[in-house]
């Protein structure tokens, strides 16, 4: 809607019909204090103002509306047919007005001018729509960004305070399960030197007697087995310093250790030549212990052990980096021909007390690979296992050359 | 000179222990003469009070009540009538720690019990067959 002020009737008549050709509706108002009333009231997109009016003349009015914030964007066109002088026209800018026009008026010139102050009214308004709407989003995402940050810091002082928490636990319940295993030995100790003493020296000849005596003698012995284990994996945790190890010498010990059993199942083991690195002896050792002698104990019945100990340089800390002759990593691969496991179980054989085999047929304590992994973990290394019930495992370590 | 054993002191507060040890003792070489105290206080005072004659060698546990086989170890090799005596820590414990306490305050081995009676008789056999002189750290019994 376009407002004509005007103080002479038959201007506003004329004015009002020009736009009316042009399909552009307008109002009016015969003094610039009734101009003002309709501003405050209405909407317009436009004001045509004459300058010479009794009482508040065109300049004031225009003064008055540039004061306010929400009439201060009303594009003002001045129309005077007397003050036709520069420094009118300069004033009429001044106040506030987009154009000055002075009479006679082209009536297609003058349509022109206002539909372009329209137009740019609109998209004045259009702009400050959109301006408002993104100050708005603006707001809203600060403050959600506030909140995320609040909520961010708020979640990792919780972790922060958990972590400290669970590592003081896990502390106290390694030192307890060291305790534990090491009180529960020593009566264990007891019950198999006596249960030993009272078989060879006390019963010959009662066939029952023996029998009892000498399940309860692989019972403890399992127990003893069960608690060594255990005493080894809350060993795990204490700090040792890393040097360098070779892995050539640390096998070679293993498989003296394991002379007896490969030479009664008549295994063959061929092992490569292992790279050196930097690493806990007596911790590497063990892994090696318990991988080996998982794939001679899990052996198929009546089939002799076949161990292939593989070693390969690779790139990066992945079970699928390129072999390379200058990597940071060896891939250690100990493979066998073993009753295999289902990889379905994959996740599982690594849990401590997760053992997948009849206790009956396969003596274990289900500990074994769970301190294979600590100890890979604890080398900053990984371990994985492919397998295939009846063919065989491959258990497949990476370990990094260095420690930092 | 070879260090030859007549009497042996086991400081040991496990009763268990000490019945296999003097039987397994006895087995080895049944002329030598045992004694037993059950803890660090109970040896010294055994010694110090002569209840106990000067022995050739002890045997000496390591976890005790009252005073440890460390401490006791400590107080041996300080009193001039007894720091001659060559000690042998005795213990069910093979960590390490408790080891190189030991040595550094001058035990002559460490011995981790047997878990088999045999093997006691044997271990104790070749000790006494042992010229304890030529015991070091790096040639342990």
């Amino acid at each position: 809607m376009i407002l004509i002020v005007d103080d002479i009737k038959a201007n506003i008549v004329a004015l009002k019909k020009i736009l009316e050709l042009h399909g552009l509706a307008s109002d009016a108002a015969t003094s610039g204090e009734d101009a003002l009333k309709k501003i405050l009231k209405n909407n317009y997109s436009l004001i045509i103002m004459d300058v010479q009016m009794p009482g508040m003349d065109g300049f004031e009015v225009a003064e008055t509306l540039a004061g306010s914030n929400r009439t201060k964007d009303i594009p003002v066109l001045f129309l005077s047919a007397i003050n036709k002088e520069k420094k009118y026209i300069s004033r009429g800018y001044e106040t506030g007005g987009v154009d000055y026009i002075t009479k006679p008026v082209d009536p297609d010139l003058l349509i022109l001018k206002v539909k372009t102050f329209l137009k740019l009214y609109e998209q004045q308004n259009e702009l400050k729509n959109i301006r408002d709407l993104l100050s708005k989003e603006i707001e809203i995402r600060k403050g959600a960004q506030q909140n995320l940050e609040l909520k961010v810091a708020e979640r990792t002082r919780e972790l922060l305070q958990k972590n400290e928490e669970l590592e003081l636990r896990n502390h106290e319940l390694q030192q307890f399960s060291w305790v534990v295993s090491h009180d529960l030995k020593e009566p264990l100790r007891k019950i198999e030197i006596f249960i030993k003493l009272l078989k060879d020296n006390h019963l010959t000849d009662d066939p029952k007697a023996i029998d009892y005596i000498n399940r309860t003698v692989n019972a403890s012995e399992r127990m003893n087995k069960l608690i060594t284990d255990l005493l080894e994996y809350s060993r795990l945790s204490s700090n040792v310093v890393p040097e360098c190890t070779d892995l050539n010498l640390i096998l070679k010990e293993v498989l003296l250790d394991f002379d007896h059993l490969t030479e009664e199942k008549n295994a063959i083991i061929n092992l490569e030549t292992m790279p050196r690195i930097k690493g806990i002896p007596s911790q590497l050792r063990q892994l090696f212990q318990n991988l080996i002698g998982n794939s001679l104990k899990f052996s198929k019945e009546g089939i002799a052990p076949e161990i292939d100990i593989t070693a390969e340089l690779v790139e990066e800390k992945d079970f699928e980096s390129k072999v390379s002759s200058s990597g940071n990593y060896c891939k250690i691969t100990v493979k066998d021909n073993g009753i295999g496991f289902d990889e379905k179980y994959l996740s599982k054989v690594f849990i401590i007390f997760q053992s997948l085999n009849d206790r009956n047929a396969y003596e274990g304590t289900g500990i074994g690979l769970a301190i294979a992994k600590k100890i890979i973990e604890k080398h900053d290394g990984l371990i994985t296992a492919k397998s295939q019930v009846g063919v065989g495992s491959s258990f497949i370590i990476l370990l990094p050359l260095s420690q930092n | 000179m070879t260090h030859i054993i007549k009497t042996i002191l086991l400081v040991d507060d496990d009763h268990d222990d000490q019945l296999l040890f003097k039987e397994a003792l006895s087995e080895a070489d049944n002329s030598i003469v045992y004694h037993a105290a059950f803890n660090g206080i109970d040896a010294l005072e055994k010694l110090n009070s002569g209840e106990i004659k000067i022995p050739d060698l002890i045997f000496l546990d390591v976890n005790m009540p009252k005073m440890n086989g460390i401490d006791c170890l400590k107080e041996l090799k300080k009193a001039d009538n007894l720091k001659k005596i060559p000690v042998l820590m005795y213990s069910t414990s093979s960590f390490s720690e408790y080891k190189k306490e030991c040595f550094e305050n001058g035990a002559l081995s460490y011995i981790v019990k047997p878990d088999d009676y045999g093997q006691l008789c044997g271990k104790l056999k070749h000790i006494l067959n042992t010229d304890l002189n030529l015991i070091t750290q790096n040639s342990p019994l």
